[in-house]
């Protein structure tokens, strides 16, 4: 290849260009925690996925206000994964890859989780997640892929105990026909024969129908003290604007991502009344979730949900392993300290104020999150406890909280 | 002392009688919106001589054009309805004369592959416009009427009374006036009606309008007893072909037998068979007919 002058001169230019600005990236690098904060904005999850994103963004403020960890300024890198496992790992990549980030944390979605796993796994980051999935336990992570959530394979065992504790003795099922509801289906009899209790009947349904009436009468029709649905929001609406307009009464339990505002708004404050709301709840007596409830009622006039706690206590731990790994960002480093730092015995504490001078001063410190104790098992899950709420005027109201301990699991 | 055994054989007994009628009223009200699609959709395939996959996506039109003149202008629902069936005809028709009448195609299996592009195109205009999310119309839940077994809210009598009028309506139309006897001599011999001098274009306008106005009318109803969302006529093509097939296509008297048998052997089944088959039930029964009466419930043997 023969080049001109010009395009010698051009080519030599652009050259020195790439190298001067990678000689800055490589500088900024040694100086940054970059984290990159990987959240639904988009799509099913986008809620979810805002709420985290705003928490992560003012608790970084926080830490590097007070100067930082081990005087590395936290930088957030964000991408959408807009609910969806394709778009996650295209940000995956490029968070990875172009953003070079030492933890990827936020995916809502379990399918987004688990598509994003085998990257983070690969670059030897860790991973936390939010997602409900049995598989992101039994997922071979080497030890990277963490979990604040808690996992469907506890949730029938929730059910259980939530109707046994409300006095309730026969439950009927009225679930969606994909796995999640069918596996609902098979788990819940058992558990709740456990606790006492006996189910009636067991219904499932198809979403997109013209009519959902038979269903409703059929689950209603052994009177059942309680109702679970397994479905989702959009046949949520549909299946209770038939029950409602049915007249036939009935007491209603389900998950939080089905009455969710959007059902509220949907079927009407009127219709939803007294629905019984079974989800994680936030560990509110911690001082890491009155710190995370602090910071985020002063920026947005709303209080700190289980998913901004989750978003608290993911930065947190990811912030506390590389301070006790004096400064190290490696992923490996990361990895062999959080358990240190998160798990007991140790000093209990909850915000970076409390916890940052007893890490530097070299204590072993046992961090109390704002979504659950942040005590992490084997396969990187935390034990979270359970909110039960009842909708009252369209709102959610806690009525009482369940303690993972209080589960009959087995 | 507790109830004697003849007791609990009369209680076993009007529970199942109570049983049956809910699901049989509950089969009439799903019967009611297949009847206002598979009616247009039977009728247009007699005359047009093709399947139009984009018909129930006219239900969908009409729903959203109400829910644009409801929720979105703040109109009453009655005038929303009203303008609602008057904006689905303003797309509706138009669209099915430029696709399927004036495009100088006129094989069925084209004009079957126009349908499908007609229907897509439907839809993601509809998404471009109002976006993927569930829609209601701003009208209140209502508390149903009862009678004994029987519960039905003033929006399902609106429905199976505005199905039965506007079917009735179609008889009517078919059996009493000139365009009728013009689009049932179509239907049974094109060429020699054109030849007999009858104003074959202005017939086909008159049966696109009759088959977007049940359609749109349909889609209404459906969206005022569940939700309204761009995949709404899509979810339906099976049922309603279904129907329309059952009730010996082209014939659009067989179409609301059709719809009748779907409805009602659907919810029926559910009494024996878990519900979550009872789509695959209505199928099965409409194989079976067909076996024994390949034209349809009601088509000549």
């Amino acid at each position: 290849m023969r080049l001109n002058r010009r395009q010698f001169l051009a080519t030599s230019l652009a050259g020195s260009a790439v190298a001067l600005a990678g000689r800055r990236v490589a500088h900024a690098q040694a100086e940054t925690l970059r984290i990159g904060v990987l959240t639904p904005l988009t799509g099913g999850g986008a809620v979810y996925g805002t709420t985290m994103s705003r928490m992560y963004t003012l608790l970084a403020e926080e830490i590097n206000k007070a100067g930082g960890v081990a005087g590395k300024q936290i930088q957030l890198f964000t991408e959408d994964d807009q609910t969806n496992p394709d778009a996650g790992v295209r940000g995956a990549r490029k968070l990875v890859d172009v953003n070079k980030v030492h933890a990827i944390l936020g995916t809502w979605s379990s399918a987004v989780t688990l598509a994003v796993a085998p990257i983070a796994v690969q670059a030897r980051i860790p991973q936390f997640c939010v997602s409900s999935s049995p598989v992101i336990s039994t997922f071979k992570d080497d030890d990277f892929l963490y979990r604040t959530a808690y996992s469907q394979a506890v949730i029938a065992s929730v059910y259980a105990t939530t109707a046994q504790k409300l006095g309730f003795k026969t439950a009927a099922l009225l679930i969606l026909n994909n796995p999640y509801g069918i596996g609902l289906g098979d788990s819940f009899p058992d558990r709740f024969a456990k606790v006492g209790g006996q189910v009636t009947g067991k219904v499932i349904y198809n979403p997109n129908q013209s009519s959902y009436r038979s269903e409703i009468q059929q689950a209603l029709a052994g009177k059942p003290d309680v109702i679970l649905f397994g479905g989702y929001t959009p046949d949520g609406i549909q299946v209770f604007k038939e029950w409602f307009q049915l007249g036939l009464g009935g007491t209603w339990m389900g998950p939080g991502f089905a009455f969710d505002q959007k059902f509220v708004q949907g079927i009407g404050a009127q219709a939803a009344e007294g629905i019984i709301v079974v989800e994680g709840a936030p560990n509110l007596q911690s001082s890491a979730y009155k710190n995370a409830d602090k910071l985020f009622r002063a920026a947005h006039k709303e209080e700190a949900d289980f998913f901004a706690a989750m978003a608290y206590d993911h930065l947190m731990v990811v912030a506390l392993s590389v301070l006790a790994a004096k400064g190290d960002t490696a992923g490996d480093a990361i990895k062999a300290n959080i358990r240190k730092v998160t798990n007991p015995p140790g000093k209990v504490v909850g915000s970076w104020a409390e916890a940052a001078p007893a890490v530097r001063a070299g204590e072993k410190i046992n961090y109390e999150g704002a979504s659950s104790a942040i005590d992490f098992d084997d396969n990187g899950d935390a034990k979270t406890d359970f909110g039960v709420y009842r909708i009252k005027a369209g709102k959610w109201a806690l009525d009482r909280v369940i303690k993972f301990g209080e589960l009959q699991t087995s | 002392m507790g109830a004697g055994p003849r007791d609990q054989v009369r209680g076993a007994a009007d529970q199942l009688i109570g049983e049956l009628v809910h699901l049989t009223v509950t089969g009439l009200l799903v019967a009611s919106l297949l009847a206002l699609g598979a009616v247009g959709l039977s009728l247009t395939f007699g005359v047009a001589r093709f399947a139009n996959v984009a018909h129930p996506d006219f239900m969908m039109l009409g729903a959203y054009a109400t829910f644009a003149f409801n929720a979105l202008a703040g109109l009453p629902f009655g005038w929303s309805a009203l303008l609602g069936i008057a904006g689905a005809l303003l797309v509706g028709v138009p669209v099915a004369r430029l696709a399927y009448d004036k495009l100088p195609v006129t094989g069925t299996v084209q004009l079957l592959v126009i349908s499908i592009g007609v229907s897509f195109i439907l839809r993601h205009a509809v998404l471009l416009v109002f976006g993927s999310s569930l829609l209601q119309f701003a009208v209140p839940l209502q508390r149903p009427y009862v009678w004994g077994p029987v519960r039905l809210t003033v929006y399902q009598i609106l429905t199976l009374v505005v199905a039965a009028v506007l079917v009735l309506g179609v008889h009517l139309l078919l059996s009493r006036t000139r365009l009728g006897r013009t689009l049932r001599a179509i239907s049974d011999n094109p060429v020699l009606t054109e030849i007999a001098g009858a104003d074959v274009s202005r017939a086909r306008l008159a049966m696109w309008t009759i088959a977007v106005l049940l359609a749109s009318a349909g889609g209404i109803l459906f969206g005022l007893n569940l939700v309204i969302q761009p995949n709404m006529g899509w979810d339906l093509v099976i049922p309603i072909f279904a129907a329309a097939i059952l009730g010996g296509i082209g014939n659009p008297y067989g179409a609301l037998g059709g719809a009748l048998v779907i409805g009602l052997v659907q919810e029926w089944s559910t009494l024996v068979i878990p519900a979550a088959y009872k789509e695959a039930i209505a199928f099965t029964a409409m194989a079976l007919c067909l076996m024994f009466r390949p034209r349809g419930l009601w088509g000549g043997a």
